[in-house]
């Protein structure tokens, strides 16, 4: 399911329009950004919670030639779907 | 910052941002989720534009061992959620880190596995260290970080060193030679700087039995100091290399002033390092690493010690296995010792009871044997040819056999209790009956478990399939049931 077919559903079932429920969708995902920028952990009952979490940098080595490299630490979002979501997802 | 924000305090954002009511805003979010739930589950993926991609991803079913048993265990087949995010809210996550880049390692960068570029370095400079081993890297590392902090107050830890060990008696130990050989050189340097140079002559000269401060004799007295400090033979050699060592400091120290503190440090640092008596290979890595890294900017003088260094160098490596070999001496005879009194002590009480324990013991890994035996022939009763074979053993009558069955079957894992989740777990399944038997006196349900399925990690299907309710103890005579084992199909 894409994006456009997310946001007809959604409006099917909030009886918003088209435009107001995409409006209201990149209002939800800058909301969300922002909040995952200041680190905050985003946690929605029965959904999971999104974390950013700090991954560490490591030295990687090429196989093929043997060279190394050192990839920087990164921040990367982790969605940890809760226990009820993993049940109906089974 | 690491906030809790729940879907309540979203929907207030959301709200803020496109001017509606915070409980319609509420019901929006609760929607976008009920959606993204019940799409996720129909579609097996669900992608939100500036958020990212939901996705259910199926795990096979495989088998797998228990980490605790090291049993076979199957894990069912199970779907895992997985989430990509969009690359605009990777990016905006990233942000803080977003200026690093990956970089290329060549070979000269040095990053935390130091070590690894260190013993390269030092053949360059020819410097021999016998007996180097994997092991010491982590001295050596520790060294690496904080050399310049140990250069920096290794004259004034030494100082303070010195005036301890200069109360010590020369011909206490070997060891206690080593240390002072150590603080000796810098000793001799430490002389001419006027800070604390006073005491430590006097220092210096007591050991040699003749006092004066000024820097040319300094070094006279640190050759007088070794000859008396070498009444070992085999120190002799090695104190005319001190010597040695000694006067060519000397002679750096005429040359240039200014470099005269960085040898100092430099030597000292040696010194107080040998006194700690650690594996000194790590040190002397440490002091001609410092030494490498001197030379690379500074002139005749300090040459001078680098072609010293080795020398001495090596002459306490020759020192060093001898010593740790007395350790691990030392150490044995104190494992062995706490062995025995152990032993002795706490079996001690009650004799009679540690003899035929021992004795069970001993016979235990015979009863192995004892069902091959009995199946060649020797069937019934086997106590005879056990009580010949073994007269130590205690007579084992009509109370005995219990006792012994008892110990044998202690090998029996106890950790199989009533529950049976290895069973349950495991990758096979009971089906039947394979053939029942007679547990017939000296086996095991272990071995019996070996002997019908290969492997003694099957005794807990046997337990469960007859319900035994003690495993460590099954009567003679019982006839077991040996299920049939099927392996758990995939689904």
């Amino acid at each position: 399911m894409n994006n456009k077919e997310f946001v007809a559903e959604l409006s099917r079932r909030m009886g918003y329009t088209l435009k107001d429920t995409s409006s209201l969708m990149s209002a939800l995902v800058a909301e969300m950004t922002e909040q995952l920028e200041d680190e905050n952990v985003i946690t929605v009952q029965n959904v999971g919670s999104f974390e950013v979490k700090k991954k560490q940098e490591r030295v990687v080595v090429n196989p093929a030639t043997q060279q190394r490299m050192l990839v920087p630490p990164k921040l990367i979002i982790s969605f940890k779907p809760s226990a009820s979501f993993k049940e109906k997802m089974q | 910052m690491d906030k809790k924000i729940l879907l309540q305090e979203l929907a207030e954002g959301v709200a803020r941002r496109r001017d509606i009511p915070k409980r319609d805003a509420e019901n929006f979010l609760r929607a976008v989720f009920d959606v993204l739930g019940e799409y996720l589950q129909s579609d097996k993926i669900v992608k939100i534009r500036g958020l990212g991609t939901f996705k259910l991803v199926t795990v096979d079913s495989r088998e797998s061992v228990d980490v605790n048993t090291g049993e076979r265990i199957m894990i069912k087949e199970y779907t895992k959620v997985n989430f990509t995010p969009d690359p605009v809210l990777r990016d905006a996550v990233n942000k803080p880190f977003a200026q690093f880049e990956t970089v290329v390692l060549y070979e000269g960068t040095k990053v935390e596995d130091m070590e690894r570029m260190d013993l390269p370095d030092l053949k360059e400079f020819g410097v021999e260290i016998p007996g180097i081993s994997p092991a010491t890297p982590e001295v050596e590392e520790t060294f690496q970080a904080g050399a310049d902090e140990t250069v920096a107050e290794a004259e004034g830890e030494d100082a303070a060193k010195r005036t301890g060990e200069d109360e010590f008696d020369i011909e206490t130990a070997s060891i206690e030679e080593a240390d002072e050989d150590g603080s000796m050189l810098p000793r001799e340097e430490h002389a001419p700087e006027e800070t604390a140079g006073g005491t430590e002559a006097e220092g210096a000269a007591e050991t040699a039995g003749a006092s004066s401060p000024q820097p040319e004799n300094v070094v006279t007295v640190g050759g007088q100091g070794e000859p008396a400090l070498g009444e070992m033979a085999e120190e002799a050699v090695a104190e005319s290399e001190e010597k040695e060592t000694g006067d060519h400091a000397g002679v750096s120290r005429e040359s240039a002033d200014g470099e005269k503190k960085q040898d100092d440090s430099v030597l000292s640092g040696r010194g107080e390092k040998s006194t700690q008596n650690q594996p000194d290979c790590g040190v002397h890595v440490e002091t001609q690493q410092i030494e490498v890294q001197k030379v690379e900017h500074q002139t005749v003088a300090n040459q001078h010690i680098v072609q010293m260094l080795p020398d001495s160098g090596r002459r306490r490596v020759y020192l060093t296995p001898w010593m740790i070999f007395l350790m691990v001496l030392f150490v044995m005879a104190l494992v062995v010792a706490s062995y025995y009194v152990g032993y002795n002590h706490l079996l001690a009480p009650g004799d009679a009871a540690k003899k035929s324990d021992a004795a069970i013991r001993r016979e235990s890994p015979e009863a192995k044997n004892a069902p091959d035996s009995k199946e060649n022939g020797l069937a019934g009763d086997s106590l005879p040819p056990l009580k010949s074979l073994f007269p130590w053993v205690p007579v084992c009558d009509s109370v005995k056999p219990e006792r012994a069955d008892t110990a044998r079957l202690e090998e029996e894992p106890r950790r199989k209790g009533r529950v049976y989740p290895q069973v349950e777990n495991g990758a096979y399944e009971i089906v039947g009956t394979l053939e029942s038997h007679r547990l017939r006196r000296g086996e095991t349900l272990r071995g019996l478990a070996l002997k019908y399925y290969g492997s003694k990690d099957f005794t807990v299907y046997i337990v469960a399939y007859n319900r035994i309710a003690n495993p460590d103890l099954v009567p003679e005579g019982k006839v077991l049931k040996m299920p049939l084992l099927k392996l758990k199909s995939r689904e």
